[in-house]
């Protein structure tokens, strides 16, 4: 039974760490829209039509 | 808590930080629409969110057919510019060729230049040679035995005509009886006999022309007169009429 508790702590701390990869994630990437992805990458889209 | 390894929990948080992170943030990589068909699928303006489910097989479709049909633009362009060039290049090795026949014939009428088949056959100041374009030194008029006529070197046609006799001038040309290549179609005949007593005064080549004065005695109701030109026009006269009155029937031209 200690066995598996040891485990499930284990598994606790890597859902720990995955949660805190998480929020680092959420707080430094945001979320963009269409018009400014593309204006993020001038001229794409007329590469794209060649 | 007290059996958990403290230096396994902190590997596995480790673990859980690093993978998240690692399948969560990822460099972006530039990506480039393939066509218009392919924003204008996922942008429909009736879908709040586009149906990328479904869209996405139709614009990679579209993307497709548009790359093809680029390509398939790409290669008729270039075929063009090829056709255009191999055009030019025939056109140009014709060219060539044609310059190259010109100066060979040239050449060899200059070889045979000297090449006199006959003296004087139309008296003297006249010539004969095997070249036909190239002028004889000190013969510079060609004479066209077919047309009757000789040609200075300020005729136009004189370049293209294949002189049979060479002149040294136009006297020597007039006296053989060769017209000037301008001159007027309407000449004197004078005086040519067909038989004993026969003579025709005058007369047009041109047809329906009656010759009046014409005095004959022969019998022979069909005679048939040769004016001489080197055109060899046949005038046919008969003298069937009474008084021998001698009209001509037909000339030809």
């Amino acid at each position: 039974m200690g066995f598996l508790w040891q485990w499930l702590w284990y598994l606790a701390a890597f859902l720990a760490g995955s949660a805190v990869a998480w929020v680092i994630a959420v707080l430094t990437v945001h979320r963009t829209s269409e018009a400014e992805a593309i204006a993020d990458l001038p001229g794409s889209r007329e590469i794209g039509a060649r | 808590m007290h059996d958990v390894n403290w230096w396994l929990m902190t590997l596995a948080f480790l673990l859980g930080l690093l993978l998240t992170l690692a399948l969560t943030i990822r460099k972006v990589t530039r990506e480039v629409p393939v066509a218009h068909a392919v924003s204008a699928v996922v942008r429909k303006p009736h879908l709040d969110k586009p149906d990328l489910g479904k869209a996405a097989p139709a614009a990679v479709a579209a993307g497709a057919a548009a790359t093809l049909h680029g390509a398939a633009k790409k290669v008729e362009k270039k075929a063009d510019k090829v056709e255009k060039k191999v055009a030019e290049k025939v056109e140009k090795v014709a060219d060539k060729v044609d310059k190259v026949q010109r100066t060979v014939v040239e050449k060899v009428d200059r070889i045979r230049e000297g090449d006199i088949i006959e003296a004087a056959p139309y008296g003297s100041g006249s010539i004969r040679v095997s070249a036909r374009r190239v002028a004889p030194a000190g013969y510079t008029i060609k004479g066209d035995k077919d047309t009757g006529r000789y040609f200075t070197l300020d005729s136009p046609e004189y370049d293209e005509i294949e002189a049979e006799v060479w002149f040294a001038n136009e006297e020597s040309a007039a006296k053989a009886g060769f017209l000037r290549w301008d001159a007027s179609e309407d000449r004197m005949v004078g005086l040519i006999g067909a038989g004993a007593e026969t003579v025709i005064t005058e007369k047009h080549v041109v047809a329906e022309t009656v010759i009046t004065e014409a005095h004959s005695t022969a019998d022979s109701s069909l005679v048939i007169v040769d004016d001489g030109i080197a055109e060899a026009r046949t005038v046919i006269v008969d003298d069937g009429i009474a008084d021998s009155t001698i009209r001509i029937i037909g000339a030809e031209d």
